[in-house]
């Protein structure tokens, strides 16, 4: 056991050697290059050897994070594995939200080559921004969390593309045969998010008056339950999905303007000469901000509402694919969720009357022993 | 507009570095950490029914205060909070000021639970726990203390036994729900809890955890995460980190019908304040609370607001009844340094004034004698 321990510890001292050694080597060549290539006008983090410092910092997080990842789900303790996992997204999302920044800076400031006019710049660094932030805030919002609430949060963030998606795999034909779809698309396109809720809005309005009537016709025949169950199991899922897209469409709007107050804050902090001198102080700038701006919305009745909605329709979908999924079981040999809830609520009766039973035959007892107590002095 | 960082190329890799720096010594601590300890001060299990367990504190003091309290912990996130580090330990502190404790713990909820009413918790487990309390120390009346869901767990429990309580005291507890100052009391008005109920039966703790999380998104999901990055050089600082994060996601779930009663009759409907609430067959009426109160409430607690917190004491009958507030938020109340120098002694103090005992009352009564007064009434 003695061996193992020490060639654990050896191997984490090997291990962590390497990654100072190599982030000394990081350190050094980028306190290095700045200065080797000052002067040489054109050149980009991009062009630097390696990609950008950033790069480098994101693949040793992820080289960290499967490593560890790998390592923990083996280990017993659990608790400092998730934590790790934890940390090191949050470094990410801090080298992220670094990447996204200096890039639309950089375009914001005029200093890409064959630098443009102002308008085209702004168009430009608005694009990148309804491209990239979303990327970013989508990577927020899956955060590293324990596996169910991945799922949950995750979907909320995903949801844009899952839509998209969606739509070229099985909706797309039908949409467009649609008259007004490709407008509506391009508008999508151009308002972000909220042109997504929109389209998905109009489209379901749509298909309800359509296609929705024709699927929902009663089935008929010996596959009739089965097939009712799988129908409501699809209304559930379109409706789960309307419910999302407004909910994260919310959440989007919110970040895309916090963002934008991050960018006028600064601007104000810059023409005053407080413009934050490290990293550390934008990010905390950032973050606060962002903080602020969705405590706004989520005090809203409206956030309450959107928030309500998309929890209903979970469960919704949720209840719907369980009776899917009981409807297959039922031939196997193994208990559903309805039996055993049947068999919870007996055995939660039964036990409730047995100690409503036990403490009368208690109380009877004392009552008993206080009456013959009393009648043996009675008697002496 | 120019590009901050641009300029700052230099000043971003040294951050970086150091970033890292800290990573690897983080990820050294974290290699090394042993299994962390939470609520290690002694205790005796004294009772259990279920999955409830009733805890006795060993005391620290040779004459502990002569009349027990009794802790009522939430529902939601375990009891151990009180108790999470020892050197910030609420529990031990009051321990070692002569107070004499016990627990409930409230244990984990499974599937065949998701029939446990609020009747069941009161009026079952609840009361049960402060019989044994009042068999053990032979007393008639015991002391209360409700913490957060468990102060309005014991804020109920009050108004319908207040001949078994000398003294009450709630930490942080939510009475009046119709508050819009908490984002939980603002989002429990359109949560579809009976649809959760007759979907899940027993509701998550990770379902409760992701809108405990979302309250404050980028504090609680990234900066604090960030916080430990910048703060990992010392190995305690990691492990009482640890130790907090494994009790804001340590979340038993909650028992279906428990938790529909909770959100429909209190959050929603604001029953309890209004004298309207019924726990099974009996109502609720906050007049009937008469003994001494001591109400603790947070002043920046953004789970539960002050203003859920404070009309408490209109509402009740008790002549002796007071506030204490603390700085500082919901959980901090049990875990900060002020808790540690003020709340403590402040407890300790109005407690042990309030349980002195004329002789002939520490005597007790017997078992027998008490089972027939309960049977009277």
């Amino acid at each position: 056991m003695a061996t193992e321990h020490k060639w654990g510890t050896d191997f984490f001292e090997a291990w962590s050697g390497v990654q100072t050694n190599l982030m000394r080597l990081w350190a050094d060549t980028w306190f290095g290059f700045p200065k080797a290539t000052e002067g040489a006008e054109g050149v980009k983090e991009s062009t630097r050897p390696w990609g950008t410092a950033g790069d480098i910092y994101n693949q040793w997080l992820n080289m960290c994070q499967e490593m560890f990842g790998e390592y923990w789900k083996r280990a017993p303790w659990g608790v400092g594995g998730q934590t790790f996992e934890k940390t090191l997204w949050g470094a990410q999302t801090y080298t992220k939200l670094y990447e996204f920044w200096a890039n639309a800076a950089n375009i914001l400031s005029g200093t890409s080559p064959g630098g443009k006019g102002i308008p085209e710049t702004y168009q430009e660094f608005c694009d990148f921004w309804l491209k990239n932030y979303n990327e970013l805030l989508r990577g927020f919002f899956t955060f590293p969390l324990f596996e169910p609430l991945r799922g949950l949060l995750g979907s909320a963030a995903e949801l844009p593309q899952m839509y998209a998606d969606g739509f070229s795999k099985f909706f797309r034909p039908w949409m467009e045969a649609m008259q007004g779809l490709p407008e509506k698309a391009a508008e999508a396109l151009k308002k972000g998010p909220q042109g997504y809720a929109d389209v998905y809005r109009w489209w379901l309005q749509a298909y309800e008056q359509t296609w929705g009537r024709v699927l929902r016709i009663p089935p008929l025949g010996l596959a009739r339950e089965t097939m009712e169950r799988v129908q409501k199991g699809n209304e559930a899922l379109l409706n789960y999905y309307a419910a999302m897209t407004d909910y994260s469409s919310a959440l989007y709007r919110v970040g895309t303007e916090a963002m934008q107050k991050v960018v006028t804050k600064l601007g104000e902090m810059y023409n005053k000469g407080q413009a934050p001198k490290t990293y550390k102080e934008f990010y905390t700038l950032w973050w606060t901000t962002n903080e602020e701006a969705v405590y706004e919305l989520f005090k809203s009745p409206e956030f309450s509402r959107l928030l309500g909605q998309v929890v209903d329709n979970t469960m919704r979908l949720r209840k719907r694919y369980d009776d899917i999924m009981e409807e297959y079981l039922k031939p196997l040999p193994v208990p559903t969720r309805s039996e055993m809830n049947d068999l919870y609520k007996t055995l939660y009766l039964l036990k409730k009357e047995v100690r409503k039973n036990t403490k009368q035959v208690r109380e009877l007892e004392e009552k008993l022993r206080t009456t013959e107590t009393a009648l043996g002095k009675e008697e002496s | 507009m120019r590009n901050p960082f641009v300029e700052n190329m230099e000043q971003f890799v040294k951050e970086m570095t150091e970033t890292n720096q800290k990573l690897l010594k983080l990820t050294d601590i974290l290699m090394n950490l042993s299994d962390i300890d939470v609520g290690t001060t002694p205790k005796d299990l004294v009772y259990e029914e279920d999955k409830m367990r009733l805890f006795h504190y060993k005391p620290m003091v040779k004459t502990p205060c002569p009349v027990p309290m009794l802790v009522t912990y939430a529902l939601v996130n375990r009891q151990y909070m009180m108790d999470l580090q020892s050197d910030r330990s609420l529990i031990r502190n009051l321990l070692g000021l002569g107070l004499d404790i016990y627990i409930i713990d409230w244990g984990y909820p499974g599937p065949g639970d998701r029939y446990l009413t609020l009747d069941d918790y009161v009026n079952g487990y609840m009361n049960n726990a402060v019989d044994i309390v009042r068999e053990r120390s032979k007393l008639d009346k015991i002391n209360l203390v409700g913490v957060c869901q468990g102060g309005t767990f014991s804020v109920i429990y009050a108004a319908l036994y207040p001949e078994k309580l000398r003294n009450l005291v709630v930490m942080v507890a939510p009475i009046d729900f119709d508050t819009d100052d908490g984002l939980l009391h603002v989002w429990a008005r359109d949560l579809p809890i009976d649809n959760m109920v007759d979907t899940l039966g027993v509701i998550p703790g990770d379902i409760m955890n992701v809108g405990f999380v979302m309250l404050k998104p980028f504090q609680l999901m990234l900066d604090k995460y960030m916080g430990l990055i910048e703060n990992c050089d010392k190995k305690e600082v990691v492990e009482n980190f640890v130790r907090m994060e494994k009790w804001i996601f340590d979340s038993p779930g909650q028992a279906g019908e428990a938790i529909r009663q909770f959100v429909n009759d209190l959050y929603k409907n604001n029953l309890l304040i209004k004298n309207k609430l019924k726990i099974g067959e009996q109502p609720v009426d906050l007049r009937r609370i008469n003994m001494p109160l001591l109400n603790i409430f947070a002043e920046q607690d953004h789970l539960v607001p002050p203003s859920a917190s404070k009309p408490l004491n209109d509402a009740v009958s008790s002549k002796d009844k007071s506030f204490f507030s603390l700085r500082g938020g919901h959980i901090g109340i049990y875990v900060s340094s002020q808790s540690q120098t003020e709340l403590a002694p402040a407890v300790a103090e109005w407690i042990t004034l309030r349980s002195q005992l004329p002789k002939k009352a520490v005597s007790g009564r017997s078992k027998k004698a008490r089972s027939a007064k309960n049977q009277a009434t």
